[in-house]
């Protein structure tokens, strides 16, 4: 079992460093020198540079031997933004030093794994709008001297949602107009707005508000106003470019940062009554993200 | 100053300290200063004070490269590049120090302890070595990791332990590693000239005071408890020193002789000098010799040898002769019988009292030991030769003042005697079966020709000494450093093919077997590698925890009890009812599932 894991283990990438240049080319000036000599404390020193690299070669192979790679989650990943992907790294039998676990955007450093599973997270930038595939990641590791890069691409596998762009400036070119539907602006009286003035306590009404020093004739109450304040639904067509997209999620996030709230129809295909909060916010971002 | 990791930081301070005390080994007090330096700058990096700026620091380098340019001779190259680098490691770490020095100290490091190996004969050189080659490690393991991460205890440990492996495997390698007889750019230098050049009275107590090995002799067979190493011969006396050496014709001083044994038939094998000597030590009987530093020789039925060793490479020529050493040179006869004239009429009123019969030289020899003491003479009278000093007033000599008087008073009752400086040791080493010359067993004695041949008359009283416990420690560590000089530091080509002829033989064995011996080999080798792998496997990989249950079943069993199918190990341990099985197992669970330290567990595995 164990020869066929190292049989069949993929082609690993060596790249020699160039501490492993001079340090190859020093040993064979070294030899060369204590050839010529026959001192033989010359020699025992060469024996060691010898296996030294000979060692190299076999404890950097055992560190990403055994190694195994899962999916995990994913952090909430912007179009041109950077997230995080969470894998389960995994690595049997023999410990793990120094390993450099790298997408395409970068890299996570981890020191060591030993006969344990753990939870790491790769940084991610989505260049596209949907779900994306991470087919592979590599992993390299200059364990255990510094002589050699080497490296595998490890099998991942791995979808990732890539919400749309949010970050788009849409204050001018009358973008608001172009995708909002109307506004449906309504007075409502409420209890955790702007104070408006006083008015007569009717029953039912919270003894909270009651203004007491006003209410030596009758009962006064304070108004405030609705922090509920207006509604607005954008509207995509059938087909949306990513452009569009992107310039509608950019108004969404805007809009509902303002405290609106905020719906989405897109034709012929799903409607979104409006709403406020973060996950309606994601919500329909999500659905943004699969047109 | 870098102080990000100290690991880093300290092992790069730890890999100068021991390539400077190898240097201190291989060159002597002198590089105690190098020390100092490198133990000042390294407290005062700690305080994070810098004493030089880098610029400072490369016109001092530069500046010491000048000085010693002219000292760049080819014969003391080794010396001043050791000094030289040590200067500028040395240098190095007074300056203030970025990222990338650490590389440059721990190459000066490395070329340091290099250079020190090139005259480090002394067998501590192994524990410098293993020390050194594990910091070396540890340095390239440390130097390629993110500046902000400290490495964990299990993976220093790792790696110490992986270390630790490779300079014993380096070890085992040192062995295989081809050597080669011709050296590339080999110039014929020199041996190193003279020990004696002529042999004055008191002479040798600076000699007795130090006890350097010179050599080592193995007897082939062990016929007496000390060993005469005849060195140099002379006959002339000027009347207080001994100057003239005894010709063996032209061309014959860095020649090795082997010649027939004056007192046996066997042949004797002689010897190549040494490195301090240019001449030729003979022996009485067979013996093997090796020096500090070298090796034992056999010439058995050889004409020509060239021996070449590395620094200084020589080149001898070794040929058999029955006869010039021992026999007597007619020509010279008359040199023998000469006593200078301003003592002659004094030594002729001390032969009166010699009683001259068939055994005059044994009175001679009985008179000198009666009235005369061993101990150490120095000369107070200026206007007395120190020769009749010693034999009318001090009466208290050491063995050239021995030696000299008998040999004088030898020649003036008629005999043909001479003056022979070399070595008496009576340091046998049982272990190895050889005798260690050291120099303070300089020693002189005489010869005198009777019968047709030279025989050997030592007129100095026998010192008796008593053995003492050190004394057998010292004959451990001899042997030690004899093991250290013959299998390591002179380990050669010719070992090498020593060593493959005789596995040579099983293999063409093996070859000449049938099929089925071959195939038990065959399994036997592979059952090996198993075992091997399995006990690798289980020391290095299989966790603790792992082991501390094999253990602990082993433990239960013997006390009679077994697992039942199903049953956890704390039932099992209930069970038991034994209140060390029941600690063990909750401490194995917090261990396992609590991810706790295994220390307690480990303390509570040796109870069971």
């Amino acid at each position: 079992m164990r020869l066929k894991v190292l049989l069949n283990r993929p082609f690993d990438r060596v790249n020699i460093t160039s501490l492993g240049k001079f340090f190859s080319v020093f040993t064979l000036f070294f030899g060369i020198a204590t050839i010529n000599s026959g001192n033989n404390l010359l020699y025992m020193i060469l024996a060691y540079l010898l296996v030294l690299l000979f060692a190299s070669g076999i404890l950097s192979t055992m560190n990403i031997l055994f190694l195994k790679v899962a999916p995990e989650t994913q952090d909430i990943i912007y179009k041109r933004k950077e997230g995080y992907i969470l894998i389960k790294v995994s690595k049997s039998r023999i410990p793990g030093f120094s390993l450099y676990f790298c997408t395409k955007d970068g890299c996570t450093f981890v020191p060591e794994i030993k006969n344990n599973e753990i939870t790491i997270k790769l940084p991610y930038v989505g260049k596209k709008r949907g779900i994306q595939k991470i087919d592979n990641i590599t992993v390299y590791s200059l364990y255990p001297f510094g002589f050699a890069k080497r490296g595998r691409e490890m099998r991942l596998n791995m979808d990732v949602l890539v919400l749309p762009d949010i970050n788009r400036k849409v204050d001018k070119n009358g973008y608001y107009q172009k995708f909002a539907l109307g506004d449906n602006s309504v007075e409502k009286r409420g209890v955790d707005g702007e104070f408006l003035g006083l008015a007569r306590y009717r029953s039912g009404e919270s003894l909270y508000h009651i203004h007491w020093k006003k209410s030596y004739k009758e009962l006064q109450v304070k108004k405030f106003s609705t922090m509920e304040k207006d509604s607005v639904v954008f509207h995509l067509k059938e087909h949306p470019d990513d452009d569009e997209i992107d310039i509608v999620a950019s108004l969404i996030h805007r809009e509902i940062e303002k405290g609106k709230s905020v719906g989405l129809l897109v034709d012929n295909r799903f409607y979104v009554a409006p709403s406020t909060g973060s996950v309606h916010e994601l919500g329909i971002l999500r659905k943004l993200a699969l047109l | 100053m870098n102080k990000t990791n100290p690991l880093r930081y300290n092992t790069a301070y730890l890999l100068s300290a021991v390539a400077v005390i190898s240097g201190v080994f291989a060159r002597g007090v002198s590089i105690v200063l190098f020390l100092f330096l490198v133990f000042m700058s390294y407290l005062l990096g700690k305080k994070g004070k810098i004493v030089l700026k880098k610029y400072e620091g490369n016109i001092i380098a530069g500046l010491m490269t000048l000085v010693f340019i002219p000292l760049f001779f080819l014969q003391d190259v080794f010396v001043m590049a050791l000094y030289y680098l040590l200067g500028l490691l040395c240098i190095k770490l007074f300056v203030s120090f970025e990222e990338k020095d650490y590389d440059h100290v721990a190459l000066l490091s490395f070329l340091t302890f290099s250079m020190s190996a090139v005259f480090l004969y002394s067998m501590w050189y192994i524990l410098l070595f293993v020390v050194f080659s594990i910091l070396l490690g540890l340095y390239l393991f440390l130097r390629y990791l993110p500046k902000n991460i400290t490495p964990s205890k299990y993976s220093t440990r790792y790696i110490l332990a992986s270390l630790l492996s490779v300079t014993l495997f380096s070890l085992m390698l040192f062995f295989f590693l081809p050597r080669n007889p011709y050296m590339f750019f080999g110039a014929n230098a020199k041996p190193v000239g003279g020990d004696f050049e002529y042999l004055s009275i008191g002479s040798f107590s600076k000699e007795q005071l130090s006890n350097r090995v010179v050599l080592r002799v193995k007897p082939m067979e062990k016929r007496h408890n000390a060993l005469y190493l005849r060195s140099r011969v002379f006959m002339r006396f000027d009347g207080e020193k001994w100057t003239e050496e005894e010709k063996w014709g032209k061309g014959l001083k860095n020649k090795v002789l082997i010649s027939k044994n004056p007192y046996s038939s066997s042949i004797m094998y002689i010897i190549y000098p040494t490195l301090r000597f240019t001449y030729i030590p003979l022996v009485d009987y067979p013996v093997l010799l090796s020096w500090e530093g070298g090796q034992f020789v056999l010439y058995k039925n050889l004409m020509e040898v060239k021996i070449e060793k590395w620094p200084k490479k020589m080149s001898y020529r070794v040929f058999a002769s029955s006869r010039p050493v021992m026999s007597l040179d007619t020509t010279v006869t008359s040199q023998y019988l000469y006593v200078p004239k301003n003592i002659r009429n004094q030594l002729k009123n001390i032969t009166k009292r010699i009683k001259i019969s068939d055994d005059t030289l044994f009175s001679l020899i009985r008179y000198l030991r009666k009235n005369h003491s061993y101990g150490r003479f120095t000369p107070l009278h200026d206007t007395i030769l120190p020769i009749l000093e010693f034999l009318k007033y001090q009466r208290s000599g050491e063995c050239t003042e021995f030696a000299t008087s008998f040999v004088l008073l030898a020649r003036l009752l008629g005999y043909r005697a001479r003056m022979v400086a070399g070595f008496l040791s009576d340091e046998y080493n049982a272990m190895g079966g050889y005798f260690v010359v050291r120099e303070r067993h300089a020693h002189a004695w005489a010869e005198v020709f009777k019968n047709g041949r030279w025989i050997r008359y030592d007129p100095t009283p026998p010192i008796n000494k008593k053995k003492k416990f050190i004394s057998h420690l010292r004959e451990y560590y001899d042997f030690l450093q004899y093991l250290w000089f013959t299998r390591i530091v002179e380990y050669s080509y010719r070992d090498q093919m020593h060593m493959a002829l005789k596995v040579m033989p099983y293999f063409q064995r093996l070859r000449s077997n049938s099929i089925k011996r071959l195939f038990i080999y065959l399994l036997l080798g592979i059952a090996f590698a198993i075992i091997m792998a399995y006990f690798i496997y289980n020391v290095f990989f299989v966790p603790f925890p792992k082991k501390a249950i094999k253990k602990f079943l082993r433990y239960m069993k013997k006390n009679g009890f077994s697992m039942k199918k199903g049953e956890t190990l704390m039932e099992f341990a209930l069970r038991s009812n034994d209140k060390i099985a029941l600690q063990f197992v909750k401490e194995y669970y917090a261990v396992r599932f609590g991810k706790v330290s295994c220390k307690k567990l480990r303390q509570l595995i040796h109870l069971l």
